[in-house]
């Protein structure tokens, strides 16, 4: 089969592997949609940790295609992949909080993932939707995962102010998620125009461009700021806008090492909160659920479909302007 | 009656002015005793300034000796603590419950006459009776107890924590009795000063240091409470905060202070951070808990003094070492 081998830092080639077979408690799945994610990048640099050689993608989907004999799946089934594997067993685990399990590994980190023809998957990993679901949105469960955590974490209650700083896949799913939760007010800010536009017609009720003069006076006594850029700036804005006694969750993942300041002060005077939402503990569930359910606009967070041999030019490189997603199809 | 007033930063004097009469819902109290605390210095030493000249003292409590023709279930001789928040009730905070966020926020010894004086005028709505069993001279503990439970209200209270807390004065060995009675797997208290953990040790918290990196507690603590609010105690403390912990910034930072953190440790490890301000629907519990005998008074109080000799009590606080310095005004 065709897989995307990462062999070093900065070296990533398509390569011809050996199909996997079952083995007892994990079956193969025939790879329909393996969505390219901000870590990629971070891990084809060197700035996120993994293992080498190893077969990139964590968010990925498809069909099961031959299911170990102890399955409860069965060949044909859809499945959606939560790549973060866990012992179960341990204090963080049995307390639920899994993404701090210490023997934590990932499929598309540390073990081989999804930008392959075919990926061999713990069954336990594996979370069934309907058949008749569009396969590119199984790209999209895990990164849903990651912002439902992200939701539960910010304790919505309906009618609040919300501003989401960062128009990419988390943020454009974020603005989708608060609808959802009803919220009052959902305001991007991002500086691509294609991305604010977008948000607006995902639910965002306004959105806000942080390069304009004077912007900061436009956001003001936000109740919750979802931080899903990553960067210094975003998480200065995200206190300077936080309502007295507000929430600010950290999705983004800002580099290792790279500081920023906050004010004790401030944080008792104005009883701030600052929270790290990292992962999918136990939400894969859900997501599977709520993609299934089409409550979430997913196409047009669809900016390209990929090939196996396009992904490490796209690696290269950024983004580029107004893209959201790329779904490779192996 | 004889009243201490603050009149200019760094000045105050013993004065005589009328004795308070109480308007149809309001209360006069014998003041028993008031405590002293960094809000009055703040205030004596012009850092925190409301208007002058103000009549100090707003951890207090007394004897009922007067009562409006409107007030209900209150009658002379009553033993009560006062809740010093004067919270408008009427703004956008006050109507969300979040009343110590108030936008015309004022309290008794603050903005409106305190108890550093012979007798106290209150509204009868901040009045709360003590049961007789309470000791009336070591009830302005009250308050300050009342913003300690305001901050484990912040926090998830989760039984079988491990705790770590800065500051071995009077709101660090609170906050070390609550963790207590929530159930703490542990308590640790850091403090430089080591006569300020002798004091720990009398209250039966035995891990005590004046460094965190003495503690046995490889995987750091599920919450860290800053009572300090001093930048090198703060950075200190955040390095010491389990995955999935929170911290609590509880003591007062001088106003432009910043601490540096990393949003990738935020996010990897799921940190809260979280600030706590004065009391919020917090002072009824205080009372119960003080009545239950959660505070060891003879030890949390160490030095009392007379009316006269307030500006001694006021120094005698600022050197730092004693724990809650109160004054008895009658």
């Amino acid at each position: 089969m065709k897989a995307l081998l990462l062999s070093a830092i900065d070296q990533i080639a398509v390569s011809d592997q050996p199909i996997p077979n079952p083995e007892p408690g994990k079956s193969v799945i025939k790879v329909l949609a393996s969505g390219l994610c901000g870590t990629d990048r971070h891990i084809y640099k060197g700035e996120y940790p993994s293992s080498k050689p190893v077969i990139l993608g964590h968010e990925f989907g498809g069909v099961v295609d031959s299911a170990s004999p102890d399955s409860k799946f069965s060949e044909g089934d859809l499945v959606s992949v939560d790549p973060n594997i866990v012992c179960g067993k341990c204090s963080d685990c049995l307390a639920g909080r899994t993404a701090f399990c210490p023997s934590l590994t990932a499929l598309g980190v540390n073990i081989n993932g999804g930008f392959a023809q075919y990926a061999l998957v713990p069954n336990t990993q594996l979370y069934k939707v309907s058949n008749g679901l569009n396969p590119l949105h199984l790209a999209f469960i895990e990164p849903t995962a990651c912002c439902i955590r992200g939701l539960d974490i910010a304790q919505m209650q309906g009618g609040e102010k919300v501003a989401v700083l960062g128009g990419g896949v988390m943020g454009q799913i974020m603005v989708q998620l608060s609808k959802l939760a009803n919220a009052a007010q959902i305001t991007m800010v991002t500086r691509q125009k294609a991305r604010r536009e977008l948000s607006t017609s995902l639910g965002a009720t306004d959105s806000v461009d942080p390069q304009d003069k004077n912007f900061e006076s436009k956001l003001q006594n936000y109740d919750i700021v979802f931080e899903c850029a990553g960067v210094v700036e975003t998480f200065n804005l995200a206190q300077k806008i936080a309502r007295r006694g507000g929430s600010i969750v950290v999705l983004g993942l800002t580099p290792e090492k790279t500081m920023v300041e906050f004010n004790p002060f401030q944080l008792v005077v104005n009883e701030l909160r600052i929270q790290g939402s990292f992962l999918n503990p136990l939400t894969q569930r859900r997501a599977a659920d709520l993609v299934d359910s089409a409550k979430l606009q997913l196409d047009p967070l669809i900016s390209r479909t990929l090939t196996l041999p396009e992904v490490p030019e796209i690696l290269d490189k950024p983004p580029g302007q107004g893209d959201i997603k790329y779904v490779v199809v192996p | 009656m004889k009243a201490i007033a603050i009149t200019a930063p760094n000045q105050l004097e013993l004065i005589e002015i009328a004795d308070p009469t109480p308007g149809n819902s309001e209360v006069v109290v014998e003041v028993a005793a008031v405590g002293i605390c960094g809000t009055d210095l703040h205030i004596f030493e012009g850092e925190f300034a409301p208007k002058l000249p103000i009549v100090p003292g707003h951890e207090m409590s007394g004897e009922v000796v007067a009562i409006g023709s409107a007030v209900k279930g209150i009658k002379l001789g009553d033993q009560v603590a006062i809740d010093p928040s004067l919270h408008c009730g009427e703004c956008f905070y006050c109507r969300r419950a979040r009343g110590n966020l108030c936008e015309n926020w004022n309290a008794l010894g603050v903005t409106f006459p305190g108890a550093a004086a012979q007798y106290l005028l209150s509204p009868q709505k901040n009045i709360h009776k003590l049961p007789s069993r309470v000791d009336l001279k070591s009830a302005a503990l009250i308050e300050p107890l009342s913003c300690a439970v305001r901050g484990f209200d912040q926090l998830p209270r989760n039984p079988g924590s491990h705790y770590l807390i800065y500051g071995s004065g009077t709101m660090g060995l609170m906050m070390a009795e609550l963790a207590r009675i929530n159930g703490a797997a542990s308590v640790s208290i850091v403090d430089l000063n080591l006569d300020k953990l002798k004091t720990a040790t009398i209250l039966g918290f035995t891990n005590t240091a004046q460094s965190a990196d003495q503690f046995d507690q490889p995987r750091g603590f599920d919450v860290v409470i800053d009572c300090t609010g001093v930048t090198a105690a703060i950075k200190d403390g955040l390095k010491h905060v389990m995955p999935g912990g929170t911290f609590l910034q509880f003591g007062v930072a001088s106003e432009g202070a910043k601490v540096e953190i990393e949003p990738f440790w935020i996010y990897n490890k799921e940190i809260t951070i979280v600030g706590s301000m004065a009391v919020l629907h917090s002072f009824d519990r205080a009372v119960e808990l003080f009545s239950s005998g959660v505070l060891n008074a003879e030890v949390m109080i160490s030095d009392r003094y007379p009316l006269d000799k307030y500006k001694d009590a006021l120094l005698a606080f600022k050197s730092g070492q004693g724990r809650k310095t109160i004054v008895l005004p009658n």
